[in-house]
């Protein structure tokens, strides 16, 4: 291969990136919002109810870390990654979620870019507010808004659940 | 969050009104038809292209001719791949036409398979009388026709064995199945006498949870997805066309791997 073409493939390979970038980073403008989307003030025993009528199946806890975070609608935007999960005061449970850091972004509508590590934060959502979405996990009893609100998790502070344990959680069809 | 080639202004939605007969001039459809015209009018013989109604007739018979196809390449005897259990995702994903939450549970006890069409023995099946037929596991992948899958677990009695059973004529063109939430299926007899297609009564080796179709599903590793039925009712093998759910809203009946 001659050097212009490795340049110019090079070249296209960049482009492809610039452009895969952003389009992964979108998400779909304002729409109706359907029954399973979630309800902005949601309380937790609201939330605990919703759970309850998704028929919770068994999860082993190890089979949750790297999941994605769904948020629920159509195009299905990618919130964040489960990491792991904590035990909480009340006997319940936490999903520990790495939402993606912004890189300071935000003005070029590049907000929640999987730069992994870089500018990112756990945050701990109750396990009544996701469900499982096949090999991924989606935030049903959290707005995105409320989810990015949530307080930094510090690692460490709560009692991991261990991996093979087994938890019941509710699931969901998809959002398409 | 927005996208940087969104415009920071967008136009008063009321310019689309203002222009919705043309909007409707350059639909897909329009498109079509124009197409429809142009190439396909030795196809078209007598079809007034301009009514959408001979369109969709014109669409149902290229749909038909490629069920033919697929029937036609459809080998009984070629298996589909199938997976170690390290790759089994549980629980499954579940879809439905409605939300997970509108699902109905079955009274395992109170529920009877019945039996209808060119079968010689049409006595209704308990869940007991089923369990005690063989039973065959295949670790096989679900696709879907939306785009995703993933490999699933199922356990239960070959529908061969169960067809063998009860005196059905396997020289009928149909088998078809009713459900307790009314999505009716149906299958081609080639594929219901394939030995990756069950009648599955338990996933990853326990019994099948309620969202999944209890106390009996269809599996099949060689249809898409939408072609396996939850919570099974009814069989009838027939010579007439059964149709289904979403084949009778569009959907191409064979959907063969």
């Amino acid at each position: 291969m001659s050097a212009r073409a490795i340049r110019c493939a090079r070249g296209v390979v960049l482009l492809t990136l610039a452009l895969a970038g952003p389009a992964q980073a979108q998400t779909a403008g304002p729409s109706p919002a359907p029954d399973h989307m979630p309800k902005p003030g949601m309380t937790a025993p609201e939330m605990a109810g919703r759970a309850a009528g998704r028929f919770p199946q068994p999860v082993r806890v190890g089979d949750l870390p790297g999941r994605l975070l769904l948020q629920p609608e159509e195009s299905q935007p990618v919130l964040g990654r489960v990491t792991g999960l904590v035990r909480r005061n009340d006997g319940g449970a936490d999903v520990i979620v790495r939402l993606d850091g912004v890189l300071g972004l935000t003005w070029l509508g590049l907000q929640p870019v999987a730069w992994s590590g870089v500018g990112s934060r756990l945050v701990a959502v109750p396990v009544e507010a996701v469900a499982l979405l096949g090999e991924h996990v989606a935030l049903m009893g959290l707005t995105p808004e409320r989810l990015r609100a949530l307080p930094a998790f510090a690692p460490g502070s709560a009692t991991a659940v261990q991996p093979d344990e087994t938890l019941r959680l509710g699931i969901v069809r998809p959002f398409h | 969050m927005r996208s940087p080639f969104r415009p920071r202004t967008v136009p008063d939605p009321g310019i689309l009104d203002d222009h919705r007969p043309l909007v409707r001039q350059i639909e897909r459809r329009g498109l079509l038809r124009g197409g429809l015209t142009l190439g396909a009018l030795t196809m078209l013989t007598g079809c007034d292209v301009t009514d959408t109604t001979a369109v969709g007739r014109a669409l149902r018979a290229v749909s038909n001719f490629n069920d033919g196809v697929q029937a036609a390449l459809f080998d009984p005897r070629k298996l589909a791949p199938e997976y170690p259990a390290s790759q089994v995702l549980k629980p499954p994903r579940f879809n439905a036409y409605y939300d997970v939450e509108d699902v109905k549970p079955i009274d395992g006890a109170a529920w009877r398979l019945e039996l209808a069409g060119l079968i010689s023995d049409k006595r209704p099946w308990t869940r007991r009388q089923i369990a005690e037929l063989p039973e065959r596991e295949i670790i096989i992948r679900h696709v879907c026709v939306e785009g995703w899958d993933y490999i699933g677990q199922w356990s239960g009695v070959p529908l061969r064995a169960f067809l063998e059973c009860v005196g059905a004529d396997l020289t009928a063109k149909y088998v078809a199945f009713k459900s307790a939430d009314d999505y009716p299926s149906s299958i081609d007899m080639a594929s219901a006498l394939h030995p990756q297609t069950l009648l599955a009564t338990r996933y990853a080796g326990a019994e099948l949870p309620d969202p999944y179709g209890y106390p009996l599903r269809l599996r099949t590793a060689v249809k898409l997805g939408f072609k396996n039925p939850k919570w099974i009712t009814a069989i009838e093998v027939t010579n007439t066309y059964p149709g289904g759910y979403w084949e009778n809203r569009g959907f191409n009946w064979f959907a063969g791997l």
